[in-house]
């Protein structure tokens, strides 16, 4: 049977708090049916507490559950991969939700604008108390206002991409390692995927509701120790300057009055 | 030479009869003076001399359109206005040919014809120049006579402005396509100038053409009040922030405003308290002219802006803010001269706190308030807040009534999307299908706002910029210098230069830690990029690990920057990965004071960043060794290696005479403590048969002191100024040294050399090739050991010649060029082997 869409679904210790994500996939999964299209769910627990771990073999029924022994998002989420056959791959992480069309509304994107990797417009952040919600909205790198300079300070899309299956096999997430300081998996793959001529498009009308669990997430380790991202992407950015062009680089203002020589 | 002046050239050769200076006063609309005292000629070429701008009143290319070659045989030189302005005079003006391209004869005559009595096309410009134009007459099919009155008007008051683009384009255009309507970007313009709606109020309803009209006028009332000019930004900033309506609303005087645009002189010289039910101006100096207060309005007097951005909230402000309702002043006021420096809020316009952190305005001095309007039409404008969004997502969020968006986010670009999509009814469908699945999403009443945790640093701008000049130098390695004065490390950044650019290579000089570039600095041929710039060190710091990281280039020196010693030893580990990092150090510095003991970059710096380095370079073997022993680390010693600063020549060979009765020490150094001008003296004052010339800086109480053997010099820029045929020997008395280029030279020279063994010294001078004093002995020793080593003038040329060549190997330009190639480019210079 082939399938159109594999959806990877990432649980660690969320516990409790995967039980919105589950319903969330079952949510899509469902409209995505209604709309003709296939698809498998794939759930990955990588080093899963005690609790995560049964509310994933709860799902044995409907998903494909694999273990992992990873301990990094990014090997959890390209072990993810090679046990898909879809023709597609959406992320999940265990305690954010989807829209409640995202298989559908992405997948549309992206077969309409024959561009491989898809984005949700807005994504709202949620569950911190301490700063409250806030919403961080994406732009596609096909908007002439999109500056790839600015991929050098900001991590442009958020990790939970829609796309081709043989770009996630292409480009498999490089490992995090906050101890020497580089970080930011999605960020590297990102710029990776775009430098190589992948365009980041956004769907129009999707969102996603991500939950923002403080200095003891990922993301908030990552920031706390001044992480760098991944390496190798200095090279990797200024090929990408080059593809965009000069014009899109931003001049500082007077700055070539200091200029001697 | 401008149009003008080739008119009045013309003009004064040419010699215009009384009756053709009248057609010119006409034609360029120009004043006659009173009979009795005019010299007319004089005055209107002084008035023409004033017409920067010439057109409209005379285009020569509308001219020669018009103009019947037959019979005219100066044609071929009528495309010189002054040439022109005289044929028009002499024949065209006969014609009744407009040189105007806002001038349709023939449609003149053939509307006007009745009405004005007109009995010939002939008669038709000199009647709109004396009566039409006063009387609104149209002059053109395609121009409403407003328009073409203003655009006269506007061009008479531009004077040293170029007409606004697209009044040319309307012109031209009018010339070009005669009778038919104006099509293409004309037509556009054309359109808008009918149509669009008003300039000044973008909400208000559509208006006429009459606005911009008026706007024409007033700013050409500007113009000639105040003989300055207004840039369309700052016109762009008039439109969007003066607004006429609300002015008219709140102080009920539009019967007896002449034009809207007249509106704002009233407005200016009217003082408006705080109310809060309409614009809020504090200008006081009612005696400043209304132009004046315009224009200092848009050059920077912002504390008494005419607020018509949106109504200030003064009841709200107040009752957030005790002490502003109890101000004299009110609570405008209060803001203005207090809240917008202590970040309290302008309405939910403006997020003080929100701007000041995300665009990491520092020093609250400054009002971000006011950071924002300056910035508006002068380049990407600026978040003024995420209020706009956030209210529109809890809208969403809570079912709410969304408030319509400011004009502060008109005025800034990208977000109001954002605001559209939120507002949606999409988006709170979805909240309603999701929301069952997390409660939290709906959970609370606090604002969402715009996720900005890592928004780009003001250091990206930094970036950017390096980045766009490197990629315009395409440099294979950047050397960074601290500033550049004349000194040991420009020079040597200087001769790292050109070793890598005899190879082929390019280099490109980066100024890391002082807004300081001394142009006298020679840098030929190589590019140099200032840093120094950035406000903080800090900043200096972020904004070169901004270019170590991104800038592309793959081989960076340090030659005693500060800034990037710092960037080396916290982010070495993570940047050694992707490009190569060396460094050059000199001699340890030492402390003043009793405490002697070392500092520098070495000792700060050196042990965290060795490991992330490519190599250390040193310009001798001692500093060297020092250095791999500090370092103590065997496997980090190899990258330390001494590369011997080349001979540049500078001095040529100095012939070494026969001995003298009295010997001439020649000493030359800063007065710095290191160098031991104390020594000298105690040297001059132990031997008086000797005489000392130094080339020092020391001050009037110390010369005072100084024993009569010893001649202090100013300073010299070069070793070539001193006179060293007459020298007998070069002394050197420092405490530390590393290997001194002066010294080199002066080796290379063949003059004698006299020197503590200190630091680098050794790797040149030994018995030899000169005499090494011992730095722990005493004066009276260093004396007999000179009278020893130069009592042989034979003696003397011998180790003078065995300097000369001994330096010749050491220092050789080519081994010093070898050598950097091999350090700095190893990774190349392996591959082309």
């Amino acid at each position: 049977m082939s399938v159109d869409v594999s959806v990877v679904l990432n649980l660690h210790r969320e516990g409790a708090l995967s039980i919105p994500s589950i319903r969330s996939v079952q949510q899509n999964i469902h409209a995505a049916q209604c709309s003709g299209l296939k698809v498998e769910w794939i759930v990955v627990l990588d080093t899963a507490d005690k609790e995560t771990e049964a509310v994933g073999e709860s799902l044995e029924a409907e998903a494909r559950v694999i273990a992992s022994s990873a301990r990094d998002l990014g090997a959890a989420r390209n072990l993810g991969v090679t046990a898909s056959k879809g023709t597609f791959v959406s992320f999940l992480d265990g305690d954010d939700l989807w829209c409640s069309d995202w298989l559908a509304k992405a997948y549309k994107t992206a077969v309409e604008s024959d561009q491989s990797i898809v984005h949700p417009l807005f994504n709202v952040f949620f569950g911190d108390a301490a700063t409250g919600k806030s919403i961080f909205v994406h732009q596609s790198s096909l908007d002439p206002r999109f500056n790839p300079d600015l991929l050098r300070f900001i991590n442009a899309w958020t990790s939970l991409s829609f796309a081709d299956r043989r770009i996630y096999e292409s480009f498999p997430y490089c490992a995090v390692d906050l101890n020497a300081g580089w970080g930011f998996e999605d960020w590297n793959w990102n710029v990776r995927t775009l430098n190589a001529g992948h365009e980041h498009i956004v769907s129009p009308f999707t969102v996603h509701y991500v939950r923002k669990k403080g200095a003891h997430s990922l993301s908030g380790m990552t920031i706390a120790r001044d992480t760098w991202v991944s390496p190798d992407l200095s090279f990797a950015y200024s090929s990408m300057t080059s593809r965009f062009g000069s014009s899109q680089i931003r001049f500082r203002p007077g700055a070539g009055e200091n200029r001697l020589g | 030479m401008s149009d003008a002046q080739a008119i009045v050239g013309a003009l004064r050769s040419y010699g215009p009869s009384v009756d053709e200076w009248r057609l010119l006063a006409s034609l360029f609309d120009l004043r006659l003076p009173r009979a009795e005292d005019w010299d007319l000629g004089d005055y209107l070429l002084e008035q023409i001399q004033e017409l920067a701008t010439i057109w409209p009143y005379f285009d020569v290319d509308s001219y020669l359109a018009k103009v019947d070659p037959t019979g005219r045989n100066e044609l071929a030189n009528l495309d010189d206005i002054g040439e022109a302005v005289i044929d028009w005079v002499r024949h065209g003006a006969q014609e009744g040919l407009s040189p105007s391209p806002l001038f349709c004869e023939a449609w003149y005559f053939a509307t006007h014809r009745k009405s004005e009595r007109l009995k010939s096309s002939k008669e038709a410009y000199g009647h709109y120049l004396e009566r039409g134009r006063n009387s609104m007459l149209a002059s053109h099919p395609n121009l409403s006579p407003e328009i073409t009155r203003d655009l006269l008007q506007f061009a008479k008051g531009a004077r040293e402005l170029k007409p606004l683009p697209q009044t040319c384009v309307l012109a031209k255009d009018g010339r070009e396509t005669s009778r038919r309507p104006p099509s293409g970007l004309a037509g556009k313009i054309h359109d808008e100038l009918t149509s669009a709606t008003c300039v000044f109020n973008p909400g208000a309803p559509p208006a006429t053409s009459v606005d911009l009209r008026i706007l024409i006028q007033g700013l050409g009332d500007y113009y000639e009040r105040t003989d300055t000019t207004v840039s369309m930004e700052e016109l762009a900033i008039l439109s969007r922030f003066f607004d006429v309506d609300v002015f008219y609303g709140c102080t009920r005087f539009e019967e007896h405003l002449v034009s809207r645009v007249r509106a704002i002189g009233e407005f200016l010289s009217w003082r408006i308290q705080a109310s809060g039910i309409g614009p809020l101006y504090l200008f006081e100096e009612s005696t400043v002219s209304a132009a004046d207060a315009v224009l200092n309005w848009l050059r920077g007097d912002w504390a008494r802006m005419p607020l018509a951005v949106e109504r200030f909230p003064a009841e709200r402000y107040a009752a957030i803010n005790p002490d502003a309702a109890s101000h004299s002043g009110g609570p405008f006021r209060h803001f203005i001269e207090h809240g917008q420096f202590e970040d309290r809020n302008y309405g939910n316009d403006f997020d003080n706190s929100f701007y000041r952190g995300r665009y990491k305005m520092s020093a609250h001095s400054v009002s971000p308030f006011q950071d924002f309007l300056k910035r508006l039409g002068s380049g990407p404008t600026r978040l003024p807040s995420t209020f706009s969004v956030s209210l529109a997502l809890d809208a969403s969020l809570h079912g709410t009534v969304v408030e319509p968006r400011s004009r502060l986010w008109e005025c800034s670009t990208g977000y109001s999307a954002v605001i559209d999509a939120l507002t949606s009814p999409w988006f709170a469908a979805d909240l309603a299908a999701v929301s069952p699945l997390e409660p939290q999403l709906v959970a609370g009443s606090g604002s969402l706002r715009l996720a900005a945790d890592r928004e780009a640093s003001p250091f990206s701008e930094w970036g950017a910029w390096a980045r766009d000049a490197f990629a315009t130098v395409n440099p294979d390695l950047v050397v960074l210098v601290p500033y550049l004065t004349p000194g040991s490390a420009e020079e040597l950044a200087a001769l790292v230069s050109s070793a890598a650019t005899n190879r082929g290579y390019k280099p490109l000089v980066l100024v890391t830690d002082r807004d300081l570039c001394d142009p006298g600095v020679p840098f030929q041929g190589i590019d140099v990029l200032n840093l120094g710039g950035c406000a903080e060190l800090i900043d200096r710091e972020t904004a070169l690990l901004d270019i170590l990281r991104w800038s592309g280039v793959q081989r960076f020196l340090n030659i005693n920057s500060k800034v990037a010693w710092q960037c080396f030893a916290k982010y070495g580990a993570r940047l050694g990965r992707d490009v190569i990092l060396s460094a050059y150090l000199f001699c340890w510095e030492l402390e003043t004071g009793n405490a002697r003991g070392v500092q520098g970059h070495a000792l700060d710096y050196l042990r965290e960043s060795i490991p992330h380095l490519a190599a250390v370079l040193t310009d001798n073997t001692a500093f060297a060794r020092e250095l791999t022993a500090f370092i103590g680390v065997e496997e980090f010693a190899a990258k330390i290696q001494p590369v011997h600063s080349p001979l540049t020549g500078e001095l040529g060979p100095v012939a070494i005479g026969p001995g003298r009765s009295r010997r001439r020490v020649f000493w030359v150094a800063r007065n710095t403590a290191q160098k031991r001008f104390d020594r000298v003296v105690k040297l001059a004052n132990s031997r008086f048969d000797w005489d000392f010339h130094c080339w020092t800086d020391i001050d009037s109480e110390q010369m005072n002191s100084l024993p009569g053997n010893v001649i202090v010099h100013k300073p010299v820029s070069s070793l070539s100024d001193i006179p060293w045929h007459e020298a007998s020997l070069f002394l050197s008395t420092s405490d530390y040294e590393g290997l001194p280029v002066a010294m080199i030279e002066l080796a290379h020279a063949g003059v004698p050399i006299v020197a503590t063994c200190v630091g680098g010294v050794g790797d040149l001078i030994d018995e030899r090739t000169g005499c090494l004093l011992d730095p722990a002995t005493s004066e009276s020793v260093w004396a007999a050991e000179i009278d020893e080593a130069f009592r042989d003038v034979e003696m003397v040329k011998r180790r003078a010649q065995a300097a000369h060549e001994k330096v010749r190997t050491l220092c050789d330009p080519t081994l010093f060029e070898t050598k950097i190639v091999d350090l700095l480019f190893a990774d190349l210079e392996t591959e082309n082997r």
